[in-house]
């Protein structure tokens, strides 16, 4: 079974039984405990995982990095796999604590421009999902904006 | 850029476990839901 997968199960799970959602931090304890039981077991998982959630109670987002040895950090912005190599250096530069939606959509433009750019293999998009205090919505993306080279 | 590797277009790599959260994962094809240890593609 894959590990995505199980953990989605077993959070729904809990959600039905107590009629009420964990946490984003207790969603991630819970998914790190998982992962490291895994890990010392004889076949482990090999996943990298990115956990974003909004705290109902405390009104604030947050975002953790959980990867397959573990480890769990909350972070204020990621990206994982080959991305990260193309994306991180320009969330470095712009991203701010106070950045609003917009601005965050036009990093996210710069980011995925880079990797039109420089991905070296043909990247067709990117599938955007935002996090608000109402639930999760899928953000339309246009892809086909032209790039260009500096 | 164009290359030998070509992704696959409608490509949802995220789970929502409850209301408020949701979470992106990568790794080896077999945990991730890419392949099944058949080699079937599995998850549209």
């Amino acid at each position: 079974m894959q590990f995505a997968e199980y953990i989605q199960a077993n959070i729904q799970l809990y959600s039905k039984r107590n009629s009420s959602d964990l946490t984003p931090y207790e969603v991630s304890s819970f998914v790190r405990s998982e992962l490291a039981r895994s890990l010392r077991s004889r076949n482990p998982y090999n996943v990298n995982l990115l956990l974003g959630g909004f705290d109902p109670l405390t009104s604030k987002p947050q975002l953790y990095w959980i990867d397959y040895l573990a480890s769990c950090a909350p972070v204020p912005y990621a990206a994982h796999g080959y991305a990260q190599y193309y994306c991180l250096s320009t969330l470095d530069k712009h991203h701010h604590p106070d950045i609003d939606f917009e601005q965050g959509m036009k990093i996210l433009r710069m980011c995925t421009d880079e990797l039109k750019r420089r991905l070296p293999i043909d990247f067709k998009g990117v599938l955007v999902k935002v996090i608000t205090k109402d639930g999760i919505r899928e953000e339309p993306y246009v892809d086909e904006k032209p790039v260009y080279a500096p | 850029m164009r290359g030998p590797t070509v992704l696959k277009v409608t490509d949802d790599k995220t789970r929502q476990l409850n209301k408020h959260t949701l979470m992106a994962y990568s790794g080896e094809a077999g945990d991730t839901g890419i392949y099944t240890a058949a080699g079937d593609a599995v998850q549209g």
